[in-house]
Parts: C-alpha cells; structure tokens; sequence
C-alpha cells in the first residue's frame, strides 16, 4: 500500500512546477551515438554476407562491423561512466570520435552510402552529447 | 533479242536486285541482332548496330536475369559433384577458375562455355537452360595455373536440312587438348565430327610435347572450317611445342591445313609462339589473321636469335591453303612476353581522301598498330628506334624495336615513377628498390641485377583488344599501367632459391633448358600496393581518320579489402569493350566487380551496374523479341582478385 509518504507521490515543488519538462540532451546525444552505431553494425553485417553489396566477405566489412560494435559499447559505456570521473568519460568520449571519424572513412571508402549516414548520424549525436550542459543534478 | 523483251528482262534484273538488296538488308539485320562471334562479327570489331538502349535512357537499364552455372572454383575447396575424384594424387581441392566466356547469341539461344568445359545453352530473355554438354574434362589446371575457358564457337550448315542433326553446332575446347562439336539444337555430341563428336588435339603434339594443347579459346569459324590456336604453360620450358595453328573441316574435324610459327629446324631449340587469343576474317579477301605470341623461352632468347620471324607478330593467312600472305613482327627478340594477344579490328578508314582496308591491333607493350591490312604496311608510320642492349651473358637483344607515336601509344613512354604516398607508406621501400633496378626506358631487357620493365607483359592491352564504330571511326580500347620487375637468375641461384621455397607464386618460373630462370614480381610495396603512380587504368578512344586520340579516361576502381580507392586511379583490366550504334560503350574488366556503360563521345561513365566478380571477358549485345540486352559473364581472374563467380547476367530497359 502507497502512503503519504512515498517519494513518488510527493507533490512537486513549486519551483519543479515553473520549469518545463526538458529532455537531458547528452542522454539523447548518447542514445543516438548508440542506436547509430548499433545499426551500422547491423548494415555492417549485412554487406559482408550480401552479394549486391560490393564488399561481401571483404576484410574491410569486417573492420567496420567490429569498429561500429566498439562504438556502440563506448557510447552504453558513457550511459554508466558518473560524470564526476571526467577523465575517464573524457577519454571514452575521443574514443568514441575516433571511431566515428575511422569507421565513416572506412564506410566512404566500402562505398557503403548506409553505413555512411548512420555514422553521420553518431557524429552528430556526439556533438550534442559533448554540447549539451550536464543535468543540474549531476 | 526484240526492244520488249529487253525491257522485261531489265525489269526482271531490276526487281531481283531489288529483291537481293532486300534479303541483304534483312539478312545484315538479323545478322545485328546476334553476337555470332567472340567478338561479334568475323571482323572483330566488337560493335552492334542495335540502338534501342542510348546514352539518355541507359542510367534505366535493370538486371533482366540472371544465372550460375556452378562451374565455379575459388581454389580452395573440393567441388562439389565428380569433378573432385578427378583431382590428381587425390587432391579434394580444385584449381581456381578463370571465366572470360563471350556469350553467344544465335539460332535464338545464348551459348556459354565453363571453365569446367561444359557448354550451357540459355533462353535469351529468361537465362532458362535450354540443355547442358559435359565434356567430362579432367578438372585440373594441366597448362595454365587456372581452369579457364573464352566460351565456345557456332557453326551452321549454308543449307540446313530439317530433322537432320548437327546442321548447326557449338564447339568448345578443354585443357587437356579436345574439341568437341555438339548438336547447337539438342545439345547432342555431333558423332561424325572426329571420333565420335571429338577431335584429340593432342594427336598433333608431336614436338617438345611437355603438356597438352590447350583450347581455351574457342575456334573462328568460316566456309565450312574452324581456325584454331591453342595454350600452353607459360614461362616452363625453354623448349616447347612450337606454334601451330590448324584449320579443321567443321562438319568432320579433319585437319585441312597446318601453319606453322616457327620453322622446323629451329623448333627443337625453342617453342610457341602460338596463337592462344582470337583471331578475325576477311570475308572479301579471304584472309585470316592471326595473333602471333612469343617464342620460348620468354624472358632469354640466347637460344633463339633471329630465329622466330614470325614470333610476336600479327600474320594474314589465306583461308583455303594457309599460306603467309604477309606478317609484320611487332618485337624484334621479344624478351618480355609482349604475346600479340587480341584478334585485330578489322576497320576501312576514310585518309586523305581514301579508303584504306585497315586493321587495328592492339598491343601489352602499348602501341596501337594501324596497318592496311591487304598488304601488312602501316597506315601511320612505324619507325625503328634504337632499343636499349642487354649485359646478360649469352643474350643479344634485338639492336631497334618498332616505334608507334601514332595513334598516342596507351601507355606513356617512361615508367610513371614512384607514387609518394606508397613510397611514404612503405617508409621508403618504393623508392629504394626502384634505384637498385634496371631501367633505360621501353624495351630494357631482362636483367640479372633486376630489371624495371614498363610496361610490362600484364600492362598496355590485354586479349579483349579493341572496338570499333565502323560509322565514325572511332577506335576505344581500354588499358592497363603496370610495373614488374623481371630478374633473370643464373640456375644455381634459381635452384638455391627454389629449394628455400621460392614458389610460382612468389615470381619463380624456371624457364628449364635455359641457362637461366626468372623472378617476376609486380612492383608493390610491402601493404601491396603499387609503387607507381596511377592511374592503374584508363580507356581511350582514337580517331583512326587521323589518329588523334579524342580523350583517355581512368577506368574502374581498385579494390583492396573492400575498400574502392578513387576513381582518379583507375584499376588494371582484363576484358574489352563493345560499343553500340547508340553511342554507348559496354564494359567490364575492372577489378571492382562493376559493369559500366560509358559515352562514346566524351567517356564519361553513364551507368554503373555491381556484378558478382570482374566480368573479364566481352559483354554481348544482342536482341530478341524486340528487347535489346547486354549479357556479361562474371567469372573474375585471379590476376585482378581472389573474388570468382559463374554468373551469366543479362541487363535491359524497363518492359
């Protein structure tokens, strides 16, 4: 049974109440890092087992199939590293750039315009994760 | 005679011309529709009249079908089926294939040839298999490295008799030296050619007979015979089965006559010089001519001084003796495996207010030869350079060589020196090795200390030569950059470095009954890429009216673990062009696995299509029922890439 004094009734504040609702937007840089590198990992997987795809069986799929599975682990990584370890986010922040920047050369050069976009993508989830002002919480 | 009857009998002659004209026309356009020949027509010129695919709706072009045979091999895995137990020593594993089939289009059906050396009959606009022929070859790369097959001939009897069998036939050839003749109807083998449907090449073998003669390249045919040359084992033996070419009756494989490349008292001290690629026809000269290789062994000719004038020569033979109507060499002691190895282009050319009956040929060592083809003299000068000497002990290289400047040769006169980004990759590696070698320009002959050779015997033209448009003149052939090292090695230090495990692979070919072996590698660095500068590959097209070259583009793109490399470098071909009266050139050959249809008048690229491996052969284009296709074979050579296929594909417009 909920009493009163459940935290998730509590009433809101007055000052809870002036502020909009507004998304945490480095959660939402990160997810879009993830769910892009995640996808590319998919289209990675697709183009080496696809005749029509140019590079099927070809060891640079493999590069960027694997390079695209790391990104995506960096960036559920950076969901759990606490921000008050800045070093260690900094870094597995460039980490994850530079996978960014490697896989989408890697991408350009298999001629795979998908995995090309979806790494767009991370890019620009990244730069808002990095953009973004932490939560006033944290 | 009275004035009336003279009338009608002008009349009579009038309406018969008319009438004659007329078959002549139906007949020249039925005859478009098909792709007869390897290359097309006898003429090798590698062009269809066929318009309906043009340059403004050919980016719609779509797969119509596509087929696989499964005669296919990657070199590293058992076949699947009999062709295993066939293996020497037990081996599960068999050879890689090699497939550089033109398809044929005739008697309303498509005929491949495989490297497994059956023969596939296909429904022209489904890719259906009508029926298949097994020859039942050995699997087993007897002479070249590979299993390979440039797909089969046609023939049909100038009257064919119904419900008779084998008025028309298709032909293929094996490795271990057969040629079959099957009903082109049924697919039934045709009992009264040969010995029950086929002729045992080998049974000519007779001199320095080390290995089979190998058809690979199906025969031309013409009144009634088949021309056929055949391969052997490169770079083995220094002497070896010299260079003969049959003609054989079509309907009964009987040898009709025999030419011979290399004379008979020289032929126990050397070999080839055999015609391993197509060849093309007169029909108004009744003149056949023939792609010369080079003689045995390649890369020394100690042995063979003067010898082999016909030896990397193009020759024309008279169809019904094979007599010499003329031969003009093209190397003087070829020393570097510069095989003439593509059937000429048989062109008349407007000059100078003239008709000239011309051939074009191209060639590995880059130059376009442009020859009145009646008489064997050149349209465009030839001129005698003086060629660089050799230091190799016992070696005399030929003192001038034969110099082209027009039409522009395909590759450029000096090596494209080193690429800095390989260089700088390599740490240095390109540019060090490059200051070790030999390198006094075109035609630097074999050295021991190593020699810079550019270009080289995989560069320039490969065997799918040329195409022309018979209307504007207008020549395109497509063309390889490449750099090898040639390094001739005394036997003891050939034996020595064999016994440490020197390979085939790695560049060692003994050469035996030389005194000397050789090392020939391609110019990488260490990552394997190419020291030289690109582009690796371009294709160009030539006014033959005057020889300017109207513009030269890189062609395909290298691939290298997936990754495509830009279009600025163009990749190394095998396989040539076709061109169609629309304007538009069809091609494969690149590395990349793409087939491209490219505009005739500026080159660029207006439609790109990904096949399953190279497509190193010569597209056909034909139609039927009113549609026109464009049909490659995607088989690939390990020259260019591990990556194999046995699609047949056949591309065309939207219904």
């Amino acid at each position: 049974m909920q009493t009163p004094a459940d935290g998730r009734n509590r009433p809101k504040s007055l000052d809870d109440q002036a502020k909009p609702a507004l998304p945490d937007w480095r959660l939402v840089g990160l997810t879009v890092v993830a769910v892009g590198a995640a996808a590319g990992t998919v289209v990675s997987i697709v183009d080496y087992v696809s005749p029509s795809s140019g590079i099927k069986g070809a060891e640079g799929a493999i590069l960027v199939m694997a390079s695209t599975a790391i990104l995506a682990l960096l960036a559920a990584a950076l969901f759990r590293i606490p921000p008050q370890r800045r070093i260690l986010r900094g870094l597995v922040f460039a980490a994850a750039l530079l996978d960014i920047i490697g896989s989408g050369v890697a991408a350009y050069f298999l001629e795979s315009n998908a995995l090309v976009a979806l790494l767009a993508i991370a890019l620009v989830g990244w730069l808002i994760a990095v953009a973004s002002r932490r939560p006033v919480h944290a | 005679m009275t004035g009336s009857t003279v009338m009608n009998l002008s009349r009579i002659t009038v309406r018969l011309l008319a009438a004659l004209a007329l078959a002549s026309s139906l007949g020249a356009a039925s005859r478009g529709q098909t792709w007869q020949e390897f290359n097309g027509d006898l003429q090798a010129r590698k062009y269809s009249p066929l318009t309906q695919i043009t340059p403004a709706n050919v980016k719609e072009l779509e797969v119509a079908w596509s087929m696989h045979t499964g005669d296919v091999s990657d070199g590293n895995r058992p076949v699947p089926g009999t062709y295993a137990r066939d293996m020497p020593g037990g081996s599960e594993k068999a050879p890689a294939t090699v497939w550089s089939a033109t398809p044929l289009f005739v008697n309303d059906t498509l005929y491949l040839g495989t490297p497994f050396y059956r023969i596939f009959a296909l429904e022209p606009d489904t890719g259906k298999v009508k029926w298949t022929f097994d020859t039942k070859s050995k699997i087993e790369a007897l002479t070249q490295p590979e299993l390979k097959n440039r797909g089969v001939a046609y023939w049909q009897a100038d009257k064919v008799v119904a419900g008779q069998p084998c008025q028309k036939r298709v032909y293929i050839g094996t490795m271990d030296a057969r040629l079959f003749a099957v009903d082109a109807d049924t697919g039934k083998a045709c009992e009264d050619f040969g010995d029950h449907g086929v002729v045992d090449i080998n049974k000519w073998n007779t001199e320095n007979a080390k290995w089979p003669l190998s058809v690979l390249q199906p025969p031309i045919v013409y009144k009634d015979m088949l021309f056929l040359g055949w391969a052997g084992k490169d770079w083995e033996d220094a002497q070896a089965p010299p260079g003969t070419l049959f003609a054989l009756d079509a309907r009964t494989g009987a040898r009709r006559w025999t030419f011979n490349a290399i004379a008979p008292d020289v032929a126990p001290r050397t070999g080839t010089s055999n015609v391993w690629a197509s060849m093309s026809i007169d029909p108004q000269r009744d003149l056949l001519y023939i792609p010369v290789s080079s003689p045995s062994p390649n890369f020394y000719g100690g042995e063979r001084k003067n010898a082999v004038p016909y030896g990397t020569s193009i020759t024309a033979l008279h169809v019904a003796t094979g007599e010499v109507a003329w031969s003009r060499q093209l190397v003087h002691h070829d020393l570097w495996d510069f095989d003439t190895n593509s059937a000429p282009t048989l062109v008349d050319i407007d000059k100078d207010g003239k008709t000239i009956p011309a051939l074009v040929e191209t060639s590995k060592q880059g130059f376009i030869y442009v020859l009145d083809r009646t008489i064997g003299e050149p349209v465009y000068p030839i001129e005698e350079r003086p060629a660089p000497p050799s230091d190799v002990p016992g070696e005399q290289a030929a003192p001038t060589q034969p110099y082209v400047p027009v039409p522009k040769p395909v590759v450029d006169d000096q090596w494209p020196g080193v690429y800095p980004l390989a260089d700088a990759l390599s740490l240095g590696y390109c540019s060090r090795t490059a200051k070790k070698l030999k390198y006094a320009g075109r035609f630097t002959p074999p050295s021991l200390a190593g020699t810079l050779t550019y270009p080289a015997t995989i560069g320039g033209t490969e065997w799918g030569g040329g195409a022309v448009d018979p209307r504007s003149q207008t020549f395109v052939v497509n063309s390889s950059s490449a750099v090898q090292i040639y390094q001739l090695m005394t036997r003891a230090d050939y034996d020595k470095a064999k016994s440490n495990g020197g390979t085939e692979t790695a560049g060692y070919f003994p050469m035996l009954g030389s005194p000397y072996g050789i090392k020939l590698t391609t110019f990488l660095n260490p990552l394997g890429m190419p020291c030289w500068k690109p582009p690796y590959g371009t294709i160009a097209a030539y006014d033959l009216k005057t020889g300017n070259q109207l513009w030269k583009e890189p062609f395909g793109e290298v691939q290298k673990w997936g990754f495509y490399m830009p279009d600025a470098w163009g990749s190394i071909t095998i396989g040539g062009p076709v061109i169609t009266a629309s304007g538009l050139i069809f091609i494969g050959a690149s590395m990349d696995s793409r087939v491209r249809a490219i505009d005739l008048k500026t080159g660029a690229v207006l439609w790109k299509a990904l096949v399953a491996a190279p497509a190193v052969s010569l597209p056909a284009v034909y139609s039927y029922k009113g549609r026109e296709y464009v049909a490659f074979a995607a088989g690939g050579n390990s020259i260019l890439t591990p990556r194999v296929s046995d699609q047949v594909v056949a591309f065309a417009l939207p219904r």
